[in-house]
């Protein structure tokens, strides 16, 4: 039993990209849980794809013991936590676990939209917000303008913020301290019955689902007989501990702890992030608040290239699953590109993390199409319907009206570049709500706009109209009705399902002329005219050609060329098997995905 | 020869002279413009012939560049050599690619007594203009000539065209007519193909020069094909036609390179060679990448040490045991690849050899295409190539004396014209 006045239990919060997991790894070296040799960058995240492009997807919780400069021992949880808006929800349930947050924030480059984002989720949480202004050894670190930016910006206090640069460990010591002083141990009736939040959870082969959860009240012991709230599971806590960050066995976790719950269940769906662990027998009356069901934002078809492997990517997905409850699928089949499944994501990240590791891990080749949006569509008849793909569109005789998705974004910009903002947003069918200074340096934008206007290569384009200075972050703000169509695109006179969307009825003409432009440079020329065409119902809006190819052979062929040549055609052979052939013609993965670029 | 590589179909040589007077514009194979060096690489050269093991007999002896004609009568030397260490076979084709402006009367004569019988001659075009722009240093009166004087000389004759060169594609058609009556027993035809880091490379780049189209080069190899048949010439390979029995025999080697008759090897810088083992499988090499590998290669330096191929090793793929280049095919990748090379001649390959291959259903989706067709020769021409019955093939083509379906003895797949200009589709199709 630990006595709760020594334990901290705190999470970082970041911006991406602002040393979120650096900090982390300084710390985990400076209390000497993971000694220097065994050090690998970004300790925490363990996934290939986490280290590669430097973001944390799935949160982790460590326990580290410091001996602090009161020559008092503390027991601090650190629970990492994935950064990207995708999983605000899942960031939200690892604050919930905490007192107290590292808010870093990067010396050169400031406030950003993700820095506000998890601020305000800590401050909601009524969470102890330490400022921590990292990496100060840059030649563009300007401490000052960035405590300016956070207290003008944030109104969180920062006279006191730390400042620290992971990359030579300047600072951490005080972190250390500051989260002692400044972190409130946890409250929590020991005495009254168990409840424990599970804020994330992941599948291991041999002991089934292991949680990750922070005991709020009263005790988990190791063999007692639990049931998770929500979902009214039962199961035995096979084992309980701590992680360090390998599992370190307990006889239980007490109020105010943070560690791992071996359920030995062995269906990753029963054992949810948000819900709250109890006693089976005279256990808690009423939940932790904040539990929430995760629903999909973005969905999209996912088909392996090769139509034989789509029982290895139904496996797939089902391991994928496993670890990552979020992410949801349904066969779906297209005439254009066979069977496939439609699978929803949290968000573009989402999205693109799933199709990676699909790739790289279980070695498929995919053809994704263009993501689009869950629409609800009112029939006439009174019921709902929620429509994920294009092809379950309803007839619009049969639809009373159909509605979609709205986010209030949050823009972060220098002044110079509010014009180019608004004229994207204006472009995108979003309305303004406000705009404040949040210091001299940094304009924060509002909007309402679409999700499908958002998923549609939205932040590469603010990102390359502000020079990469604009940060963006949003929330879902609810359904709205709104002017839909559904848009086809035709090769040689056939309908190609998997390349139709759903569009603005005033956005139709214009996507349809840049869209079928866009596939004749994406399309390579075949044996025979191509015609490309762009139509809503039976009325075409736009159309090209792609000719003929007619010579496509090197005439020049002696003893030198033969390996050469040999060698070309067989890699082009093999790029070609990453097309997929619709009828008779052959088209790449590319064009799939060009409905997403429609500002080139 | 060692035991590995089959034998009985001799062994041909290709002689890569790297050296130009400048480079043209759209030209990347390898060459130098410092000519001093020509000695040494001589010597050295024939050092090289020296040293080979004796072939069994040597079919044909093909002097490529670069520009050979700057060799100018050190070619008589270089064959004395070859003469002296091995057996060239009574009807050995010896041919020597000429410039015309480094081809003289005087170099004829030494050529001649040497035993070089049949020239090709880089004219490109009889049209000054589209010399300039391609960056020949000869010019048209030049090119004329030089293609009189061989025939004075008694040379079986080829001459090289260019077509579908951007800006110039109306001169064209006066090179075309000139070629196919100035003589020549053998044309070829490309479309101007721009290599990567060429001068006209970098120009196309900047805009300054428009780039090759190859609607261009379809309308214009067509054309090629209409003008020099009808002047009696066949269309035996994509871009080669020939007069009855003048084929270019070397040539063919490298596109009918099945055992026992296509083997060749190639001496000098960026020269391959190609042996064909006895397991069926095939071995490509080039030896030496550049001048200064090939003049400091000890096998070049000491004479006695063979130069054969890879050593043993070599599995696959490119190995490291010399600087050069080797490509290594297995039994199944070398049949694919002789399906595919001879698909680039009229001939054609038989029925029975794809069938064999396991390749039926590939080719009869070509024949389904319009890429392919299978027909039946008058007289089968077997699997090599110049014998007189060519006239005969065409003679199949032009009456559509077709065979669809049939696998009888003496049927052959051959590409359409179509399959022709879309030649890689076809081969792809072949390829793994």
């Amino acid at each position: 039993m630990t006595d709760s006045t020594h334990i901290r239990n705190f999470s970082i919060i970041a911006h991406i990209d602002h040393g979120k997991s650096t900090l982390a790894d300084r710390i985990l070296e400076a209390t000497h849980t993971v000694e220097t040799r065994d050090m690998v960058e970004q300790l925490l995240d363990s996934m290939d794809i986490e280290r590669e492009r430097g973001i944390t997807i799935k949160a982790q919780a460590v326990r580290v013991l410091y001996d602090a400069d009161d020559g008092q021992r503390y027991e601090l949880d650190l629970i990492d936590t994935p950064g990207h808006v995708d999983f605000t929800y899942e960031v939200s349930r690892a604050l919930a676990a905490c007192e107290g947050v590292l808010l870093v924030v990067d010396a050169s480059q400031g406030v950003e939209a993700q820095t506000v984002a998890n601020a305000m989720l800590a401050m909601n949480a009524n969470l102890e917000i330490i400022p921590v202004i990292n990496k100060i050894d840059l030649p563009a670190a300007e401490p000052d303008r960035v405590r300016t930016e956070i207290e003008e910006g944030l109104a969180i206090p920062a006279e006191d913020a730390i400042l620290t640069s992971s990359k030579t460990g300047e600072g951490v010591h005080d972190v250390l301290e500051a989260i002692v002083a400044r972190i409130p141990a946890p409250a929590g009736n020991s005495t009254a019955p168990a409840r424990a939040l599970i804020f994330d959870s992941w599948f291991d082969e041999y002991r089934g689902v292991i949680a990750l959860i922070r005991v709020v009240d009263g005790c988990i012991k190791q063999g007692q007989s639990l049931r998770l709230m929500a979902t009214g599971v039962t199961c035995d806590a096979e084992e309980v501990g701590v992680r360090r960050p390998a599992n370190q066995p307990m006889a239980e976790l007490s109020a105010g702890e943070v560690g791992y719950l071996v359920t030995g269940l062995k269906d990753p769906a029963l054992v949810t992030v948000g819900d709250t662990v109890t006693a089976a027998d005279h256990g808690a009356e009423i939940p932790l608040p904040g539990y929430r069901e995760i629903k999909p934002m973005v969905y999209a078809g996912l088909f392996p290239v090769d139509g034989d492997r789509y029982t290895d990517l139904r496996d797939a997905l089902d391991k994928l699953k496993l670890n990552d409850p979020a992410l949801v699928y349904t066969p779906e089949t297209s005439h254009a590109l066979g069977f496939g499944f439609r699978v929803g994501f949290l968000g573009l990240l989402h999205m693109e993390v799933i199709q990676e590791r699909l790739e790289r891990e279980f070695d498929l080749d995919l053809l994704a199409t263009a993501p689009s949006v869950s629409y609800h569509a009112h029939l006439t008849d009174g019921t709902m319907l929620s429509i994920h793909s294009p092809q379950d569109m309803p007839d619009p005789s049969e639809m009373e009206r159909i509605e979609e998705p709205y986010l209030r974004a949050t823009v972060l910009v220098p002044p110079d570049y509010v014009g180019a903002v608004m004229e994207l947003a204006q472009g995108r069918r979003a309305t303004f709500l406000d705009m404040q200074y949040l210091g001299p340096n940094t304009v924060e934008m509002h909007y309402e706009l679409p999700l499908s206007e958002l998923i549609l290569d939205f932040f590469d384009q603010l990102k390359s109209r502000t020079k990469g200075y604009a940060s963006l972050d949003y929330e879902f703000s609810g359904y709205k009705p709104s002017d839909l169509v559904k848009l086809d695109i035709l090769l040689a006179g056939r309908p190609v399902d998997a390349l139709s969307f759903i569009v603005h009825k005033d956005k139709a003409y214009d996507r349809g002329v840049i869209l079928t432009r866009k596939l004749k440079t994406i399309i390579p020329r075949q044996m025979f005219e191509l015609p490309i065409q762009a139509a809503v119902g039976s009325r075409v809006l736009s159309r090209t050609n792609v000719k003929a190819k007619r010579k496509d052979v090197l005439a020049k062929c002696y003893g030198g060329d033969i390996t050469r040549k040999r060698k070309l055609l067989e890699k082009q052979k093999k790029g070609k098997k990453r097309m997929k052939s619709i009828g008779n013609v052959e088209v790449p993965q590319e064009a799939f995905m060009a409905i997403l670029k429609v500002d080139d | 020869m060692s035991a590995r590589y089959v034998s009985g179909g001799g062994v041909s040589l290709y002689i890569h002279v790297p050296f130009c007077v400048r480079r043209c514009s759209y030209c990347d194979f390898y060459s130098c413009t410092d000519l001093s060096a020509r000695e040494a690489f001589q010597h050295a050269l024939v050092r090289q012939i020296a040293s080979l093991p004796r072939p069994e007999s040597i079919p044909s002896v093909y002097f490529g560049g670069g520009t050979p004609s700057l060799l100018a009568s050190s070619i008589a030397d270089i064959l004395d050599t070859v003469r002296r260490y091995h057996t060239l076979t009574d009807t050995c084709e010896i041919t020597v690619e000429v410039n015309p402006e480094s081809f003289t009367a005087e170099l004829c004569d030494t050529w001649r007594r040497a035993g070089v019988n049949r020239v090709s001659i880089g004219v490109q075009s009889i049209d000054d203009a589209t010399l300039k722009t391609l960056g020949r240093v000869h010019n048209a009166d030049r090119a004329r000539a030089a293609v009189q004087l061989a025939h004075a000389s008694g040379f079986e004759t080829s001459v090289d065209l260019m077509c579908a060169i951007p800006g110039h594609e109306a001169a064209f058609t006066d090179s075309l007519q000139w070629a196919a009556d100035c003589g020549a027993r053998h044309i070829s035809v490309y479309p101007l193909t721009v290599g990567e880091d060429t001068a006209l490379a970098a120009r196309i780049q900047r805009g300054d020069a428009p780039a090759p189209d190859s609607d261009t080069a379809a309308d214009q190899m067509l054309l090629a094909e209409r003008v020099l048949t009808g002047a009696g010439f066949e269309h035996y390979e994509i871009a080669n036609y020939a007069r009855p029995g003048a084929r270019a025999r070397h040539n063919l080697r490298y596109w009918q390179p099945g055992a026992g008759t296509g083997d060749y090897l190639g001496l000098g810088p960026a020269a391959w060679s190609m042996r064909n083992r006895v397991d069926g499988g095939r071995e490509r090499f080039a030896l030496h990448r550049t001048l200064r590998e090939y003049l400091d290669d000890q096998c070049v330096s000491e004479p006695g040490v063979p130069i054969t191929g890879p050593a043993e090793t070599g599995e696959s793929g490119e190995s490291g045991a010399l600087d050069g280049v080797f490509d290594v095919l297995t039994a199944e990748a070398a049949r694919r690849e002789d399906l595919m090379l001879a698909m680039r001649v009229a001939d054609g390959v038989a029925a029975g050899q794809v069938q064999a291959a396991g390749l039926s259903a590939v080719f009869e989706d070509l024949v389904a295409r319009g890429l392919v067709e299978l027909f039946v020769p008058d007289i089968d021409p077997g699997d090599t190539s110049d014998t007189s019955n060519t006239s005969n093939v065409r003679s199949a083509r032009d009456s559509g004396s077709h065979a669809r379906g049939n696998t009888r003895s003496g049927a052959r797949y051959r590409c359409t014209q179509t399959g022709w200009l879309l030649g890689n589709e076809v081969f792809a199709a072949i390829l793994p």
